[in-house]
């Protein structure tokens, strides 16, 4: 297992993979800079006004500036998840399905190690790559909120606990498609399904600060499909947790994480790595190659 | 079906496209499971860990990493299968010496010819010094002198001891090198066995070349053999014959001599390999 996993690894470097990231992710962090110093002094004067209108429970000038310390770097983690789960997806779509098609694993498939060998080397040799890119991307993400907003979440270390459990999980579901789906129908479901996720958090949050709960199941029912935005809305309700009333709340909008994942669900984010990867292994392991 | 492939012999196996040589061999090999009865290889199940352990196999169509050398794609197979890491740097090295790639192994085989990676595909399905490879089309992609380098390769192997599976279109190229050949059709072995048999149970007549006035031969011949046919050419005749064993050419030929005839030249026509898969397959639908 572990030769492919170093050797898949050792792709990932070899085919430039790496350099277009690091590259790309530079730019996005570029960007997000620029975002929060033109955006930091208008925000925190949306905030205070806010805060100072009447029936909306009001916040103290230093309530607003922790909401703001919480909006801009939960801003910057919100954004670096889709390149987290873009690169998990791209790299793993070919995997199992790609390398039969071109005739690149029989050889290997013969060699004394099981179909789950080599499904398991895979994904921990892109995992090799995706865990310290996701890191490091959202330690950077955190030094530019620092840096520029004085911001920083109150509970780091929990999001870079949780955070690279997302792409993981992407890489999983997409080796467990890769095992029965053409590359192209692969990749393509991975990225449905990746922002289906996204989208059912949001629209959970956006739900349910609206009043309206029925539409609030339409997060759980995502969650279950690919469960990662909850991973972040545990993050972003750490984040936020030291606030009172809903105000913040809506400060943040679809950054929010207005109920805080249940206990079920959460563990369920976790088990649904080996979940997938036996899923995988079994599929794999029945399919001609 | 049961096919018996002697040890330290080479095997090649003949059907049309569509016949199932590679549906079987990538059976044997453990990539498709049988979806009615049982395979097994050198005495173990087709598949199991310890039949892959005693097997090489290069597909008929394969491609290895672009991005990494030859030497890594080896590396990575020694390592699969189980090579001990002593020995891995000099049999990478004779494996490529054998295919003849020891100058380009650390080159990248994105730069390799289609040739030079169908010899690093042998050179990856002889890694492991395996008892039994097989071979799915492995002169496809080779030139006539890297066919004939394969072809002395294989006789190499088969003296070691190394047992070979091929498979080919190529007949003429299965009649210089193999033992045995088995022939398939539509999933069913329509034929096996050594290929000398093969060729000798049809083997149909033989030629002996005479002059034109040399009478007493041709008499003397054709009473030993009725059915002989006389073709006058010039100053030579030929004298065509059906035989039936080995044995009928040297009797013609005792009996000319004896006769007091000269013979110039004697030649034996049976049918070829090619004959023979075309009769047995050639109405396949």
């Amino acid at each position: 297992m572990w030769a492919i996993a170093t050797f898949t690894f050792r792709e990932t470097l070899r085919r430039r993979l790496v350099a277009v990231t690091v590259v790309l992710s530079l730019v996005f962090l570029a960007l997000f800079a620029v975002v929060c110093h033109v955006s930091g002094d208008g925000v925190a004067h949306h905030v205070s006004s806010y805060a100072a209108r009447p029936g909306l429970g009001g916040l103290p000038g230093d309530t607003a500036s922790l909401a703001l310390a919480a909006a801009g770097p939960l801003l910057g983690m919100y954004l670096a998840r889709s390149f987290s789960g873009m690169l998990a997806i791209l790299m793993a779509a070919g995997a199992i399905s790609g390398d039969l098609e071109t005739g690149a694993l029989q050889s290997v498939l013969v060699r004394p190690v099981s179909r789950a060998g080599v499904l398991l080397g895979k994904f921990c040799g892109f995992a090799m790559l995706l865990v310290p890119y996701t890191l490091l991307l959202q330690l950077a993400v955190a030094f530019v909120a620092r840096a520029i907003l004085g911001a920083l979440l109150p509970d780091l270390s929990l999001a870079l606990l949780l955070l690279p459990i997302e792409p993981l999980e992407l890489l999983a579901l997409t080796l467990l498609g890769s095992t029965f789906l053409p590359v192209m129908a692969c990749g393509a479901g991975g990225v449905l399904l990746f922002g289906l996720s996204v989208v059912g958090g949001d629209l959970q949050q956006l739900a349910i600060l609206a009043g309206i709960t029925s539409l609030g199941r339409i997060g759980v029912i995502t969650a279950l499909l690919a469960p990662g935005d909850v991973l972040y809305r545990e993050v972003a309700a750490h984040a936020v947790s030291g606030f009172t009333g809903g105000l913040v709340q809506q400060f943040l909008g679809p950054l929010a994480a207005v109920v805080p994942p249940s206990a079920p669900m959460l563990v369920y984010a976790v088990v649904y790595v080996p979940m997938l990867l036996s899923l995988a292994i079994l599929l794999f392991s029945r399919r001609d190659a | 079906m049961t096919l018996s492939v002697p040890g330290g012999s080479i095997f090649g196996l003949l059907g049309r496209n569509g016949s199932g040589k590679s549906t079987l061999v990538r059976t044997l090999v453990g990539l498709i499971r049988p979806t009615r009865g049982r395979a097994s290889v050198l005495g173990y199940p087709a598949g199991s860990v310890a039949a892959r352990r005693q097997i090489g196999f290069l597909p008929e169509v394969f491609r290895h990493p672009d991005w990494a050398t030859g030497v890594e794609v080896l590396t990575l197979h020694a390592s699969l299968a189980e090579l001990p890491e002593a020995r891995r740097r000099a049999r990478i090295a004779t494996v490529l010496d054998l295919v003849g790639l020891n100058s380009e192994g650390h080159r990248r085989v994105s730069g390799y010819s289609k040739g030079m990676q169908q010899r690093l595909g042998i050179a990856v399905a002889l890694l492991a010094d395996p008892r039994l490879v097989f071979l799915d089309e492995p002169t496809s992609a080779l030139d006539p002198v890297g066919r004939r380098e394969v072809r002395e390769l294989l006789v190499r192997l088969r003296q070691n001891g190394t047992t070979i599976f091929l498979n080919s279109h190529l007949l003429g190229e299965v009649e210089m090198v193999c033992d045995r050949v088995g022939i398939l059709r539509q999933g069913r072995l329509v034929a096996t066995g050594g290929l000398a048999d093969l060729l000798e149970g049809t083997a149909e007549r033989a030629t002996i070349l005479l002059r034109s006035d040399d009478t007493a031969g041709g008499m003397a011949l054709t009473s030993v053999f009725p059915d002989t046919v006389q073709h006058i050419g010039g100053d030579f005749m030929r004298l065509v014959f059906p035989i039936r064993s080995h044995e009928d050419v040297p009797r013609a030929v005792q009996a000319v001599v004896t006769a007091g005839g000269r013979i110039y030249a004697v030649e034996r026509q049976g049918q070829s390999l090619e004959e023979i898969f075309l009769s047995l397959v050639g109405g396949e639908s």
